[in-house]
């Protein structure tokens, strides 16, 4: 069994991590352990192994979180170990698809968005709309006469 | 990104060259990749040589970086150059990406902080010779830098000799950044974005200007850009727009590369690197929106059942009372029908029929009252006098005439409406989306419309005129002072109507000399027949005489009238006929004139109505209520922006929250199942 020991430098949320310094490590399992939550006994006497906070087992071909180092005795370690099923298993969710809720660059900004947060001020515009009624000189004003009679069809009435 | 322009430099040799110059917003969200500038460094100048240093703006945020991220390669952009050839300059160490297969690749050294001195090159030097040809001499080589997820160009640098004929792009914009439109037609997919840039082009002596658009080609280096086409052009600045599928917002780095057709090697080529994301896409009119897919199911999709067609909208504005040629054809008829008569005044038409009315030239007023005697009071005639707080004459359609009162011909001419509703089109506001996003609409922004003469503040929808238009026609009715205010929207939708009031009535005031005139008259009338009666008593006696006294009692006559008319009487019994008659005319006269110093009535028509309406803003406006939003810098790294948007993870970048997916395939425990969807819908970053 081939562990691979290395320094995770990404967030656990990230896909694809950003590992560095690895530490190859060939041994065999000798007691029981759980895939998913491993612990494992490691002799070794790299210092390394302290500054390790990611790990591969090829055989399990699943990488994890290493969650705790315990210092069994000079040379042993004993390391407690979570699954990471993001990088285990990107190769396979990353061919499919789904519903996107929230996206950094696929979106749509029409959508409310609940997260969103909004200042007390508001900015407040007028706009006139461009015409305006025609005035005369007399403060703008016009004037209708409504009279009886006065006209016909064929125009103003007349006396005679 | 922008493309600033380009710096001009001068060579070994005195030739200039230029550098294109690129910067990126320090509130970009960080792209995997991003020139912020591209400069001729002067920390690597060598006396026999020349150097370019690229500043790359965080390179890879997060992840190792692939061997092939980015690759830079010469090439000579005109074909009778010498190839160029690139030597090694710096070595590897420090280099802050791992590995590099160009070969080109010589050199990083740290710079600011987030900022990476990748590239160094060093050209061989000289050996350009100057093409001569329709008056463009160029010698330029170019290096294309190439994303390594896109193959796309993001960027490119440029080396000239002298003298430069065309200095290429000196500053793009894009104007609208990034919109969307839905073709559902011509693409299944449903969605195409558009692009509009200025392209700014000059000669180095500035007097070079293009003849036509047949001289300058265009290609795209991008396969996704669909349509390239130029919609503005003045020889030296054009404006092309271009259309590409929305999948390419995930790799939407894109670059158009612009040649003169006598010369491919007078060339300039625009980069833009990302979707949009080199700004904050929460700044005004940058949004994207990208409606979800049609949902529902039992829709109609915009299908007129009735047709078949795509539904429209109706345009009911034309429909509007006194709009055009849409006039009512009843309303000339009635207005026309002789019951009555609108005129349109002006304050000197008032003023000159208020005179007429308080006519003080009294002569004037008993002749103009003395056919009230047979048509009746002047003042009666008139039904109301509106005022306006407008010139009606500028909107009505009128007749001139003089200004009848029934039969009474004031003589003052004025113009007879021939239609008494009239339309005033206030204009059009074009309304655009201020954010570009939820924001712009309700219940988040408000809009309220102020309408004239006594409406006030009405409620806007944000939905019915965003983005859109908005225009207020009123209509008046003149006869009554009453107005109708239509709001319409920018597809000729009546959104909504309003009644207000213009007019404020005013009262008609006018002196009555008909009245007295009756009196005066049948006093007159009555003493005349008393003396004809008289003057025939020298035949007829005193008992024709008493007769006279008699009938002048009966007519109602005062008392003075009547002792009068016995002293006429009793003349005529011994007078000659000739004096009496005097005497009579005599008498008739001084009884008219005690008739007339009675005072004539005052009248009046109609009361002043409400005259608040014209106390306000005398036009209409908006007063749009926007909401502030606060936006930190990388919120949608950190929260990443509303999508429902159903797509392939292998096409997403970035943080992401799923919000529904079937973990099918996967060989994992079933806790393992669980924890990787939680996880996913939690939130992760690709």
């Amino acid at each position: 069994m081939t562990i691979t020991l290395y320094q995770n430098l990404s967030e656990p949320n990230y896909v694809n991590k950003t590992l560095t310094n690895p530490i190859p490590i060939t041994g065999t399992m000798r007691n029981e352990s759980s895939v998913l939550n491993p612990v494992i006994l490691i002799e070794a006497q790299s210092e390394g192994i302290v500054f390790s906070n990611y790990m591969l087992i090829d055989e399990w071909h699943r990488y994890y979180f290493i969650s705790d180092i315990i210092s069994v005795r000079q040379g042993l370690w004993e390391i407690h170990a979570h699954v990471d099923v993001l990088m285990t298993f990107k190769n396979q969710f990353m061919k499919l698809s789904g519903i996107v809720a929230r996206q950094e660059f696929l979106y749509n900004l029409y959508l409310d968005d609940d997260k969103f947060l909004i200042n007390a001020p508001r900015q407040v515009v007028t706009k006139a709309f461009p015409n305006r009624a025609v005035s005369n000189t007399l403060g703008g004003r016009g004037f209708v006469l409504t009279v009886a009679g006065g006209q016909t069809s064929q125009g103003a009435l007349s006396t005679e | 990104m922008e493309l600033l322009g380009y710096a001009l430099f001068s060579g070994p040799n005195g030739e200039p060259f230029t550098i294109p110059v690129i910067e990126v917003d320090a509130a970009v969200p960080p792209r995997e990749y991003g020139i912020t500038r591209i400069y001729m460094g002067e920390d690597f100048i060598e006396s026999v040589a020349w150097t370019y240093a690229i500043d790359i703006y965080k390179l890879y945020n997060r992840d190792s970086i692939p061997s092939d991220a980015i690759l830079i390669s010469p090439r000579a952009t005109h074909g009778s150059n010498p190839p160029i050839s690139i030597t090694p300059f710096f070595t590897l160490d420090n280099m802050w990406v791992a590995s590099w297969t160009g070969e080109d690749l010589v050199s990083s050294t740290a710079n600011a902080a987030g900022t990476r001195r990748i590239a160094i090159l060093r050209l061989n030097n000289g050996l350009y010779l100057p093409k001569i040809g329709t008056g463009w001499i160029v010698n330029s080589y170019e290096f294309d830098i190439v994303g390594h997820d896109s193959d796309n160009l993001i960027g490119s640098i440029q080396y000239q000799s002298t003298p430069i004929t065309l200095s290429a792009v000196q500053s793009m914009e894009i104007d609208p950044p990034i919109q969307y439109f839905y073709e559902q037609t011509s693409n299944p997919s449903g969605y195409k974005w558009r692009d509009w840039c200025n392209i700014y082009f000059s000669t180095a002596d500035g007097q070079r200007r293009f003849a036509s658009l047949d001289e300058i080609t265009f290609s795209s280096t991008n396969p996704a850009i669909t349509n390239l086409s130029v919609t503005q052009y003045d020889g030296q600045t054009f404006k092309f727009q271009i259309e590409y599928e929305r999948p390419d917002v995930l790799v939407g780095d894109w670059a158009i590369k612009f040649s003169y057709l006598d010369d491919p090697a007078i060339s300039a080529t625009v980069s833009y690197i990302g979707i949009k994301s080199t700004g904050n896409i929460y700044t005004p009119g940058t949004g994207q929106g990208t409606p979800s897919q049609p949902g529902g199911g039992g829709g109609n999709f915009g299908i007129d059942p009735d047709t078949g067609q795509p539904e429209v909208s109706d345009n009911v504005a034309n429909d509007l009372p006194g709009a055009g040629t849409n006039l009512p054809s009843t309303e000339p008829e009635v207005a026309n029908a002789g019951l009555f008569t609108h005129y349109v005044c002006n304050n000197i038409k008032v003023a000159e029929f208020a005179d007429w009315l308080w006519a003080d030239n009294l002569g004037q007023a008993i002749m103009r009252d003395f056919a009230s005697l047979f048509y009746g009071s002047p003042i009666e005639s008139v039904i109301s006098l509106m005022s306006y707080p407008f010139n009606v004459g500028a909107y009505a359609q009128t007749q001139t005439q003089n200004i009848l009162l029934g039969y009474n011909d004031t003589g003052i001419t004025a113009s007879a409406l021939t239609r008494t509703g009239i339309r005033i089109d206030w204009g059009t506001i074009q309304l655009t989306e201020f954010w570009g996003n939820f924001l712009d609409y309700a219940p988040h922004t408000k809009i309220e419309l102020y309408l004239p003469w006594g409406t006030g503040f009405v409620p806007i929808d944000p939905h019915e005129v965003l983005p859109g238009s908005i225009q207020v026609i009123t209509t008046v009715e003149l006869a009554k002072g009453t107005c109708m205010h239509s709001v319409i929207n920018h597809q000729g939708t009546v959104i909504a109507t309003h009644g207000g009031v213009c007019g404020k009535q005013i009262p008609v005031t006018a002196t009555d000399f008909s009245g007295k005139y009756v009196s005066m008259v049948t006093a007159a009338v009555s003493t005349v027949v008393a003396g004809v009666v008289a003057g025939a008593g020298t035949v007829a006696g005193a008992a024709a005489g008493g007769a006279a006294a008699s009938r002048a009692a009966a007519a109602g006559a005062t008392g003075s009238q009547q002792y009068t008319a016995r002293r006429i009487a009793e003349q005529a019994t011994q007078a000659p006929y000739s004096k009496t008659a005097g005497r009579i005319g005599n008498n008739a006269l001084a009884n008219s004139r005690a008739a007339l110093r009675i005072p004539p009535n005052v009248q009046r028509n109609g009361s002043f109505s409400d005259a608040s309406a014209g106390m306000g803003v005398q036009y209409p406006y908006l007063i749009i209520s926007r909401p502030e939003q606060s936006v930190p810098s990388q919120y949608g790294h950190h929260y990443g922006y509303p999508s429902n948007i159903y797509a392939s993870l292998s096409q997403l970048k970035g943080y992401t929250e799923m919000g529904e997916i079937h973990l099918d395939g996967i060989t994992a425990t079933d806790s393992e199942v669980e924890e990787l969807d939680a996880i996913l819908k939690g939130g992760v970053v690709f």
